[in-house]
Formats: C-alpha cells, structure tokens, sequence
C-alpha cells in the first residue's frame, strides 16, 4: 500500500461511513442530544450521588465516550466488514494490488479515528455547556481510552470473523452493543440500577470501559483501574487472536 | 515474445465435485483466448484460480512467471481482472471508484477517457448503486482496463450490455489486443468468440475439450460429430449446440 492509495482508500471509507448515516448520528448526534437531555435535567451541580464530589455531567461524559467507542468498535466495524464481505466487495479488492487486507486495516483507522474524534467532541462541548471537570491528566485518559477502544474494536472483528452470514454479523453486534449500551452505565449511571442488574452489567465488557474512563476522567491513577486494565487486555488477546485466526483461514472474499 | 499466463494440468475440487480436471492452456501477448462451455463447466473457478482468489487443488497457474497466490500484489500490477461474481460499496459514485482504484497503481489510463469511451462519462456523479446492470458491466471494464494491464481476465463480459455497447467492447478489445495485451475472454456469446477470439477453448464438465483456431474447430467439429449433424457452414453457436447435447447426454440428464 501506497502512501496515495492509504489516503485516497482513508478517504473513500471516511466518504462512505458518512454516507451511511446512522454511524455518524449514533457516533455524534446522539450522544450530543444525551449530553443536552441530561445535562437539562440533572445540570453538572455536585451530586449526592456522588457523594457531592461530582457532577452529573461529570460522570456522564466519559460514560458517553464509553458508548461512542461502541458505536464504531461493535456497530459500524462489524456491519461495514460483513456488508463487505457477503456482497464480494472484498474480493474485487483482492483482484488489485491493494487486496482486501489493507481495506480493512484502512476501515479500522478510520473508524478509531471516529471514535476518537468524537471522544473530543464530547468533552469539548460538555466543557463548553455544562464546565465539565476533567480531573485526569491527559497521559493517563489517553491510553485508557486507546486501550478501552482496542478491547471494543476486538470485539466487533471478532463477530465480523466468526459469524459467517452478515445478516447473523448484524443481528449479534446489534444485540450486543444495545445490550450494552443500556446495562453498562454509558447511557444510565449504574449507580441508579437495582443491585441485581448492576451484577449483570459486570459481565459486560462496555461496563469496564465506562468505569476506566469514568475513573481515570475523574482524576484516578492508572493503578487503581487493574480489574478494568486486566479485563480489558484479555478481551483484546481473545478477541484478536480468535478475530485473526478466522480472518486468515476463512473465506472473505 | 513471453508467455502471459501458463496452466498446467489445473484442478479444482469441491468436496468431491471435481469442477476443473486438470487443464493446461496459454496466453501469449496480443493474443485472444476465449473460453466456451455451458455454466458450471468450470470456467468462472478456473478465471479466479488464475487471478489468485481460489486456490487450485492441483496443477500449476503462472502469470507473468509468477504463481497469483504468492505473488498477487505485483501480478496485479500489470493485471487486470473483470469479476462474474464481484461488487462495489452501493454508496460510492462512478467517479469516486474509479479515482480510488486509480490510486493502486502508479502509472494508471486515465478514468475519464475510459468511461469516455465506454459511454459512462455522462455517469461519473451517479451512484454505483443507480447503473443499470449493463452500465456497472461496462464500470468493470474500466475498472480492470486502469492499470494499463499486459493481461486481461473478463470473465462474461458483455453479459448483459445490449449489442451497441457490446460492439464498442469489442473494438476496445482489438485496440487493446493489437498493443500487445493477452486477453482471456470468457463468453456464452457466440459471435462475441467468433468475432473476438484468436484461440476458443471448450470446456465440458471441468474438462477441456477442444483447445485451438475456429478453423481448427470446425475440422474436429468434422472429426467428431454424427455425419448427420455435421453440415460444412456450421457457425461456431451450432457446433456448441451440437456438442454441448452429446456431453450432456452422456451424464444421463433428461436431455
């Protein structure tokens, strides 16, 4: 792959993605109209909550980012790989020097960069709206939101791998990322749901997202988030190596 | 002059279906080479075995020198392949694949004149997804035609294109033919062969069974047809129908 070919193929997907719609709604739009729902109901006073040492919007921005990264890592990776994939898009890819490998190394840039554009996006307009305190150092929020959307984007390649009919691809990572979405805390506080839940939403991976950047957004060292570092590391081993082992011995094309 | 492509005894199973049985044929330079038989003879696994995208359960493919498997982004370099079975992001317009399939290659044609020349200039801010079926017929011509390949792979090319366009191919075909390019030319048209091709192949039943000139066909046509099916100004469309029966009746079908 050519320096030209990486951009023009960058810009081509980044084309497409936008054209989709509903990536870019779910990846923008709608965490922009949680962020002015809740911030207008709850506003970013401490909370008792939060033992008054936070805000809502404190704690709902990096839940937001939690849900972007889940957008584009176990929505749109998955859906664009399959729809790709079963119409033979691929394999008119492998008829050209590029080949399929490096479109979808293309596609997954693209889609981190989306997401991590929109982590941006969030914080930027929380701040601007809502004066969200962000308490975290920088050098400690970047590798936990770059280490929170590798473990997600292994997610998404690895239901793109397995599942070989890409309806089943569709039907998988939209049940997945609305499961959690919804029990994760990254749309509701998971302090707000009842115990039994809250045990559940444990077993979500999206959960430990939410609580490493909620933490580290608020100011907590990396070292305290090992469950969350070590959960998330596995996901990322399982995920990939299982997601690369298919991509290499499975018919794409 | 090198030759372009070179098959030997290739094979390819499907389970226990044997859809190739060991064929060998090859491509020089500025020559056409059609291939003939009725569907799911093994043409179309034979063009993807030869392009790198399957994998030959035996013999040996070898374009440019080259295997396609191993050494696939270098042969495409210089080769160009149309797809049966192959499509193209439905959101992306005729303008936007053809500048990004440009940017695979460092010398590409230039798009414009291409489409130009295969009536879709007018088209070039539609959407892939709004071509009729014969208009994204004539996209993957210009497609596979970008990077000025030595070799060319078509497999049922004019399948779908009303005879106005399909002529035009053709003379396209000749033009490119006559600078030195190997084309292999898969069809189902008859006068597409006769017009287009300097070598038929026939293929039956993963088998070939005839390889060489049109003349050279008629004499075998002579050699092994029924007396009575065997008339001296047969067109290649009748020699195909009188052989394509006799295979087919041998595998005991209600033909």
């Amino acid at each position: 792959m050519t320096v030209i070919s990486f951009f023009k193929t960058a810009q081509m997907i980044t084309k497409l993605y936008i054209r989709d719609f509903a990536s870019p709604f779910f990846s923008i739009a709608f965490p922009l109209g949680m962020i002015l729902l809740f911030g207008g109901i709850y506003g970013n006073e401490p909370s008792p909550l939060y033992n008054y040492e936070h805000g809502a919007m404190d704690v709902m921005i990096p839940a937001l980012v939690g849900m972007v990264i889940a957008v584009n890592g176990i929505m749109t990776l998955p859906l664009n790989l399959s729809e790709f994939m079963t119409s033979k898009v691929y394999k008119r890819f492998d008829a050209t020097p590029m080949g399929k490998g490096n479109i979808i190394f293309v596609q997954v840039i693209v889609y981190l960069l989306s997401a991590l554009v929109s982590t941006a996006f969030l914080i930027i307009v929380g701040r601007i709206i809502y004066n969200v305190n962000i308490a975290g150092a920088w050098y400690v929020i970047v590798p936990a939101v770059l280490l929170s959307c590798a473990a997600i984007f292994a997610m998404g390649f690895f239901i793109a791998a397995i599942f070989k009919n890409g309806k089943l691809a569709q039907i998988v990572s939209y049940a997945v990322y609305f499961a959690m979405i919804f029990l994760s805390g990254s749309t509701m506080p998971l302090e707000l749901m009842p115990e039994n839940i809250r045990n559940y939403a444990n077993a979500l991976p999206l959960t430990h997202v939410v609580v490493l950047l909620q933490n580290t957004f608020n100011g907590q060292p990396m070292g305290e988030q090992l469950t969350a570092i070590v959960i998330l590391s596995c996901i990322i081993i399982v995920c990939g190596s299982i997601g690369a082992a298919s991509y290499k011995h499975r018919k794409w094309a | 002059m090198a030759i372009l492509t070179k098959v030997n005894d290739l094979s390819v199973r499907y389970g226990n279906t044997i859809a190739v049985d060991k064929i060998s044929f090859e491509v020089a330079p500025g020559e056409i080479v059609a291939v003939i038989g009725s569907n799911g003879c093994g043409k179309t696994s034979s063009m993807e075995c030869l392009g790198g995208l399957r994998n030959p359960s035996g013999g040996t493919v070898a374009i440019f020198g080259k295997n396609p498997k191993m050494d696939r982004k270098e042969i495409y370099r210089q080769l160009g392949v149309q797809l049966q079975e192959a499509s193209y992001p439905e959101k992306i317009k005729v303008d936007e694949i053809c500048s990004w399939f440009s940017s695979f290659y460092s010398n590409p044609m230039d798009y414009k004149k291409l489409l130009n020349q295969l009536g879709l200039l007018d088209k070039k801010k539609s959407y892939v997804s709004k071509l009729s079926g014969g208009q994204k017929q004539r996209l993957s011509i210009v497609l596979a035609m970008l990077p000025r390949p030595k070799m060319l792979i078509l497999d049922e090319l004019t399948t779908g294109l009303d005879p106005e366009a399909r002529r035009s191919i053709w003379e396209v075909l000749k033009i490119i033919r006559s600078e030195g390019t190997g084309i292999l030319l898969v069809s189902h048209y008859m006068d597409e062969v006769e017009n287009l091709a300097d070598r038929i192949m026939f293929m039956q039943s993963g088998k070939m069974i005839f390889t060489g000139t049109l003349t050279a066909l008629k004499t075998f046509a002579n050699e092994n047809l029924q007396s009575e099916q065997w008339k001296p100004d047969m067109s290649l469309e009748e020699i195909y129908l009188a052989f394509v029966p006799q295979v087919i009746r041998k595998e005991g079908s209600l033909i």
